[in-house]
């Protein structure tokens, strides 16, 4: 079967944009919502932090954590994982929020089919190729990072905007933490 | 004059590389979220707020529990919120679910939340209708699609311009021919010649030969082959004084090779109906005369090639495959069928003032403008008196495009010294050692849509002095496309065949509604734009 190199260059071409262009999420898969479910989910979105070294805390290292965005207060984050995780905001260097599931690669796809669809434009091609390089790739990597409020330590105004996406944004001073049941893994 | 495309090339990814980094860089700055939370405290909840705004609410109590509310309202006083929906503790299980009266005082934090469109997917969604918009320009018309047979593109002195279609009517292995074709427009500038050949269109391309011929040139004159393949010295050209077609005096059109042609449209009833051009030439002293005419085809013949692939649809291998298989049958057929649309024939009148026709000229493909010469020799017939002589040229209406027609006295037949490729660097291909496929008799260079190659030839040390011809031979594969494969029909390939006069009035109607925009549909079509 024919296949055309100068095809299969555009295609990686277009991939290794699209690859590089986007953002990793660190969700667990089905974790999150898609974007039209938001309105119903009784959850927090999910929070990935890098601490630096405690320096009140002996032999502390650098950490990630990950888990369901539970609340913040004036001086802790918490995070549901396997546990409650009560992390100081003071020690937080890295902070990413995501909400809702990305329609990424459907994105990546359809710039590759629109671009390899501009071969039936015949000379209009030398217009309909270039702008699905320049508006699409940049519109299916935008797409990874909609949504998705990522900083390098964060601030209150940080703290302040995103609260309102945990699950409790009303604060845990009259939740009985102990008794909240971990995250769990499902393939719902 | 490479290295400058090359680097106009280069030139234009950079910019395109640029763009793309640049919108990788500010789009998603600019594209925004599609997710708004208001999250509020219950006292500004207000009794005009509904589910009209927002359909779900979520309310926050103090303890953790969250209402999820749908078709909810709040009362003239704003006390109590009411909705349909579930109740979820702090561990998020479902405590119960139907209608709820919720009191607005316990409510700590009352969230809705507006999804907007996506501007990722408006974008892509806007990009997918611009290109589909000109591929619908092809699908509507598919049967005016680009199809080139390989073309021969030759460096001007500015550009590479297309010189030669070859073997345009070789559609499969049987048919398999050589082809002539003048690289009349071209003054070679060093003895190192090259020539671009490129596959432009969906189909396969089997090249046995690729071969430069050389015919020295005469003092003040051109040397020009025959349909026949032969070759003329010719001196003393001279344009027609009048050159009369049904719309009037052409000869304006006629009398340079410089792109200006003259057509007409084809007849509404019958695609094989014929015109008369008539040319009259002054001063003619020679009895050794030929009649020189540059022309190229419409759309018709391309038309009239893919309608029959639809017609065939399917089968179209088994036809192809048929005709391989009986080759001695069927080409008296075939003839029969190009006949019936016939060349661009060349009629003089003998001594009883009748006219006869003394040759043809005209070559298959709708690209490249080819020129030839007719020897009209002893068939001549000059006024006695004023030295006038008058050709008439016969045609099928609407198919040929005549850039250039004049009048030549030959003086010598030549044998053209025959310079093939001996080196040839591929640009967008994987095959090697093309010269050398295309030299040794026994293989061929096959070619797929979008290759293209550089064949390196070198010219006689007076290179000036000649000129060139590009001989192509072999055959080539059309691809069958999905849209042709709705008009499968097997009586109309039988007509086709066997009453081509029928077969032409016939598809007179279907090819006169496409004529008008065919051309520009034709070109904008192109696989690969030079």
């Amino acid at each position: 079967m024919f296949t055309h190199k100068k095809i299969i260059i555009v295609l990686i071409f277009i991939l290794s944009l699209i690859i590089l262009g986007c953002a990793t999420s660190y969700a667990p898969a089905n974790y999150l919502p898609s974007t039209d479910d938001i309105p119903q989910n009784v959850f927090g979105g999910w929070l990935t932090l890098i601490t630096e070294p405690d320096p009140l805390v002996q032999d502390s290292k650098s950490m990630m954590f990950g888990g369901e965005f539970i609340a913040v207060d004036d001086s802790v984050v918490y995070l549901l994982y396997d546990s409650l995780y009560q992390i100081p905001r003071r020690i937080v260097s890295e902070s990413t929020l995501e909400l809702d599931q990305k329609n990424t690669t459907a994105y990546g796809l359809w710039v590759i089919g629109g671009s390899l669809l501009t071969v039936t434009n015949g000379k209009f091609l030398v217009i309909t190729f270039p702008l699905w390089l320049v508006a699409g790739i940049p519109a299916a990597s935008g797409e990874s990072i909609r949504d998705r409020y990522e900083t390098d330590y964060p601030d209150e105004i940080y703290w302040s905007d995103v609260n309102k996406f945990a699950r409790f944004p009303q604060g845990v001073e009259d939740i009985d933490l102990s008794m909240i049941k971990p995250f769990t893994f499902t393939n719902n | 004059m490479k290295t400058s495309k090359y680097i106009i090339e280069s030139a234009s990814v950079n910019i395109l590389l640029l763009l793309i980094v640049l919108s990788l860089v500010f789009y998603p700055n600019c594209g925004g979220s599609r997710i708004e939370r208001i999250s509020e405290p219950p006292t500004k909840l207000v009794p005009t707020q509904s589910s009209e705004n927002f359909p779900y609410l979520k309310l926050h109590m103090q303890n953790g529990d969250l209402y999820v509310l749908e078709n909810w309202s709040i009362d003239a006083n704003a006390s109590t919120v009411t909705g349909t929906g579930k109740l979820y503790n702090f561990n998020r299980d479902l405590l119960s679910e139907g209608q709820f009266d919720v009191p607005v005082n316990p409510i700590v934090i009352a969230e809705t939340n507006q999804i907007k469109g996506s501007a990722g997917a408006g974008v892509l969604a806007g990009l997918t209708v611009i290109t589909g918009i000109f591929t619908a320009i092809c699908i509507a018309n598919p049967k005016a699609c680009f199809g080139s047979c390989p073309t021969f593109y030759v460096y001007n002195g500015e550009d590479y311009i297309v010189q030669s279609e070859g073997f345009s009517s070789s559609i499969c292995p049987a048919l398999e021919e050589k082809d002539i074709d003048a690289l009349y427009r071209i003054k070679p500038t060093s003895k190192d010649f090259t020539i671009q050949l490129k596959n432009e269109a969906y189909e396969t391309h089997v090249i046995r030969s690729a071969n430069l011929l050389a015919l020295q040139k005469p003092e003040g004159g051109r040397v020009f082959s025959t349909p026949g393949n032969e070759f003329y010295q010719t001196i003393n050209i001279t344009e027609p004084s009048s050159a009369l077609a049904t719309e009037g005096d052409i000869s304006e059109k006629l009398c340079m090779f410089d792109g200006v042609e003259r057509f007409s449209k084809a007849d509404s009833n019958d695609l094989a109906e014929k015109e008369i051009i008539e040319l009259s030439f002054n001063n003619v002293h020679s009895d050794s005369t030929g009649i020189i005419i540059a022309a190229r085809q419409t759309l018709l013949t391309t038309f009239l090639f893919y309608q029959t692939l639809s017609y065939m649809g399917t089968k179209t291998g088994d036809w192809l495959a048929n005709f391989e298989r009986n080759t001695n049958q069927f080409k008296p057929i075939l003839n029969n069928l190009r006949s019936t649309l016939g060349n661009i024939d060349v009629l003089v009148q003998n001594e009883k003032d009748e006219w006869i026709k003394v040759g043809e000229v005209g070559e298959t493909g709708p690209i490249s403008t080819d020129i030839k010469i007719v020897p009209l020799l002893t068939h001549l017939n000059t006024a006695e008196e004023t030295n006038s002589l008058k050709v008439r040229l016969r045609m099928t209406k609407g198919l040929w495009r005549i850039d250039y027609a004049a009048l030549g006295e030959i003086i010598d037949k030549l044998e053209p010294i025959v310079i093939p490729p001996y080196s040839s660097s591929p640009q967008f291909s994987e095959n090697s050692d093309v010269a050398g496929l295309l030299t040794n008799p026994d293989s061929v260079l096959v070619t797929y849509p979008g290759e293209e190659y550089l064949l390196n030839y070198e010219l006689p040390e007076d290179y000036n002095n000649y000129e060139l011809f590009i001989e192509p031979e072999g055959y080539y594969l059309e691809w069958m496309r999905n849209e042709w494969l709705a008009e499968e029909n097997s009586d109309k390939v039988y007509e086709m065949f066997f009453n081509p006069k029928q077969y032409y009035k016939d598809l007179a109607p279907q090819f006169k509604k496409i004529e008008a925009e065919m051309e520009e549909t034709f070109w904008s079509s192109k696989y690969v734009y030079p």
